[in-house]
């Protein structure tokens, strides 16, 4: 019977002496390579290890358990008493031997020597606690290559004419400028504030403290306090804008607002379903507009239901309704303004602006467009007063927001009795808003009647113009039909060649796009610097 | 245009005109064959050079066409479609792209037309798209409805064909598919 301790203590040292051997830490050439230092630190640290293992072990202690042979067979026995264990001193050698085996390949010379440093890399002072001197070493840069100058594609002529004195100049192909090499860029100290390598203590300690307080080293920490009490102070006194700021950014207040009362029927008068479900939003309604007004002429039910005797009202609405949409909102012809911002009040009466200056609260509030002229009024009244608070304050103020005359608009379009547009102002909690009103004679579907309402609408809202038609023109397709359709090209129906639109032939193959987009291009580019969101 | 019988009467005579053109400048342009269509669509370069360069109107453009022609039928259908197609031609090719055509080419001429024939075959490419055949019914109808469609370009995208007149683009297709075998 052997005892277990005695067995595990040759397993486990011709284990790991094998695994050492297996690694090559055996071999004669690494061994004499190991240096003084290395045999010390394997040394010590193969000693300690054998010395931890040994408080577990109990070398002195017998194994409660051995291996026995019982029929020629390994059995384990427990309780063993009687058996034969190797010497105290032996055990500890072998069990000492694994340790230095497996120090032996990861304990060489370089790690023996980053242990040793250890005690002087404790003693240096952190980067992260302390300024440490930066040293700079000279940086070699190599020499860039100068460009060379190449011949340009299709210049071989020309250069070659030139060479010959055919021509004065290269032109065109004369050699790009070779761009100058760029300064280097300055380079950037950043200030460092942590603790100097011989800044005592307390120094540092009163830098730390009045930093705290905002202010580094020229003021003292009472006047910061002074100072950060007049900020508590003027936030406190401001305190009504601040939280009104944030209560518009929260419950999403309108940006702008902008209103057009038309004596037109709602072309779209709320259904049942949309009681419930909610109205289409406006961006949806006007996201794929036709290019040309396709007015719906078989609403003929529809039509006299809404206003009996009426023919052709709900057709002159939808026109209405597109021509403010391609004008506004149509995306195909480049930035457009927000749907969100307008509104358009259907079925208002003639004298609605002469109402809306005679008492606008009442007119608006009737209407249901005060309180969001008021919520926008209001948003930019708050707005400025947080400027002036940061101004106060010595901050960056934010950007200013846009005038009354931008966010805020009112107008009107009359149909019935032709008269020059109007100009008003009504005032809204102290603020001066606009106010237009036209007065068109009539709104014609057909031929040239929407080229009519473009030029309305937009001497409504932007201040164009209205130009009139020009004498009536024709085209002689007999010959050359193709050639002489490109003419229609060049006539446009904004400024007063509305001739062809009143012939279905030409209607067919007339150019919109090409006239739209330039006429929404101008539109636009007057229109759009006049408004403006908070 | 109160009577709405009149206006659809009036709609489909002109569809039906329009089709009786494209039709007959179509065969006229196939007719010529490609030898006299190269000398047609040079000699009205030519002229209208000279003639058009400070009146770029298009009844200048038809006079210039008319006077090549010499009273020929076919010729003078076929002309009509390369005057349309000259007058268009700064249009349908940019400023830059122009500049390097002439820098880059002998011949600006030879060279302007083989730009002008690519991108007339990008146009060719979305009549096949729309599942037209190459006649004079299919190219009327997407002529007459492509510009429903928003046709963003950028400038040097040569492959996308921007909003285009009803006559640029059907003189334009009826070029590029009479040409083809």
């Amino acid at each position: 019977m052997i005892g277990l301790k005695s067995i595990s203590a040759v397993v486990v040292a011709v284990l790991l002496v094998a695994i050492a051997a297996a690694r090559g830490a055996f071999g004669p050439v690494y061994l004499a390579s190991l240096s003084g230092t290395s045999w010390f630190v394997i040394g010590a640290v193969a000693s300690v290890g054998c010395a931890l293992v040994g408080v577990g072990w109990r070398f002195g202690t017998p194994s409660r358990g051995a291996v026995a042979l019982v029929d020629r067979k390994p059995t384990l026995v427990e309780e063993a008493e009687t058996a034969r264990e190797l010497p105290v001193g032996v055990q500890r050698g072998l069990v000492l031997a694994g340790l230095v085996a497996i120090a032996l390949p990861a304990l060489g010379n370089h790690a023996a020597a980053r242990v040793v440093q250890v005690p002087d890399q404790l003693a240096e002072p952190s980067p992260s606690q302390y300024c440490i001197p930066k040293i700079d070493l000279p940086v070699i840069t190599a020499p860039r290559p100068t460009p060379k100058a190449t011949t340009q594609a299709g210049c071989a002529l020309v250069e070659r004419a030139y060479a010959l004195g055919y021509a004065k100049s290269l032109g065109s192909c004369a050699p790009k400028e070779v761009a100058s090499p760029t300064a280097a860029p300055v380079e950037k100290h950043d200030v460092c504030t942590r603790r100097g390598l011989d800044e005592p203590y307390l120094h540092y300690a009163y830098r730390r403290l009045a930093d705290a307080f905002g202010k580094l080293g020229s003021n003292s920490p009472g006047d910061a306090i002074a100072r950060d009490e007049d900020a508590i102070r003027a936030h406190f006194d401001h305190a009504d804008d601040l939280l009104a700021d944030v209560r518009h950014a929260i419950t999403g207040s309108p940006h702008a607002s902008h209103h057009i009362w038309v004596d037109l029927p709602d072309p779209h008068p709320t259904t049942l379903g949309e009681r419930f479900t909610g109205i289409p939003r406006c961006s949806t309604r006007f996201a794929d507009l036709p290019l040309w007004p396709e007015v719906d002429r078989d609403s003929a039910s529809l039509r006299d239901a809404a206003r009996p005797g009426e023919a052709g009202a709900f057709d002159r609405s939808r026109l209405f309704e597109h021509v403010l949409g391609q004008l506004l909102f149509a995306s195909r012809f480049g930035t457009t303004a927000s749907c969100n911002d307008y509104t358009i009040h259907w079925g208002a009466p003639a004298d609605a602006c002469a109402q809306l200056a005679a008492d606008p609260s009442a007119f608006l509030a009737r209407d249901g467009a005060l309180a969001s002229v008021r919520a926008v009024l209001d948003r930019r009244r708050r707005q400025l007063a947080i400027i002036a608070l940061d101004a106060q304050l010595g901050r960056k103020p934010p950007v200013a927001p846009p005038p009354v005359a931008a966010i805020v608009s009112l107008q009107c379009l009359s149909v019935g009795t032709a008269a020059k547009p109007i100009a008003t102002t009504a005032t809204i909690d102290g603020e001066a808003i606009a106010v237009r009103e036209l007065h068109v004679a009539q709104i014609r579907t057909d031929a040239d009647g929407p080229i009519d309402l473009y030029l309305a609408l937009a001497a409504l809202l932007a201040g164009t113009d209205l130009v009139a038609a020009s004498p009536a023109g024709a085209l002689d397709l007999a010959r050359f039909p193709l050639t002489r359709l490109d003419e229609l090209y060049d006539l446009d129906p904004f400024a007063g060649a509305r001739w062809p639109l009143a012939d279905p032939a030409l209607v067919a193959v007339y150019p919109f796009e090409h006239h739209l987009r330039a006429f929404v291009d101008a539109f636009r580019r007057r229109y759009l610097p006049q408004r403006g969101r908070l | 245009m109160k009577h709405p019988l009149l206006v659809c009467l009036l709609v489909a005579t002109a569809h039906a005109d329009r089709a009786d053109w494209i039709a007959r400048e179509l065969a006229a342009v196939r007719e010529l064959g490609p030898a006299r269509r190269v000398d047609l669509e040079r000699d009205v370069y030519e002229a209208a050079r000279v003639r058009c360069h400070t009146d770029t109107s298009a009844r200048c453009f038809a006079d210039v066409a008319d006077g090549v022609c010499h009273g020929d039928a076919t010729c003078a259908a076929a002309a009509d479609v390369v005057a349309a197609n000259t007058r268009a031609a700064n249009d349908w090719v940019d400023e830059a792209t122009r500049a390097q055509l002439v820098r880059g080419s002998a011949d600006y001429r030879i060279a302007l037309a083989a730009e002008l024939n690519r991108r007339f075959g990008a146009l060719a490419s979305e009549l096949a798209l729309a599942g037209g055949r190459a006649d004079a019914a299919a190219i009327d109808e997407l002529c007459r409805t492509r510009d429903r469609a928003v046709h963003a370009c950028t400038g040097d995208d040569a492959t996308c064909v921007p909003s285009l007149p009803w006559s640029r683009c059907v003189s334009a297709l009826v070029w590029y598919t009479g040409s083809q075998r």
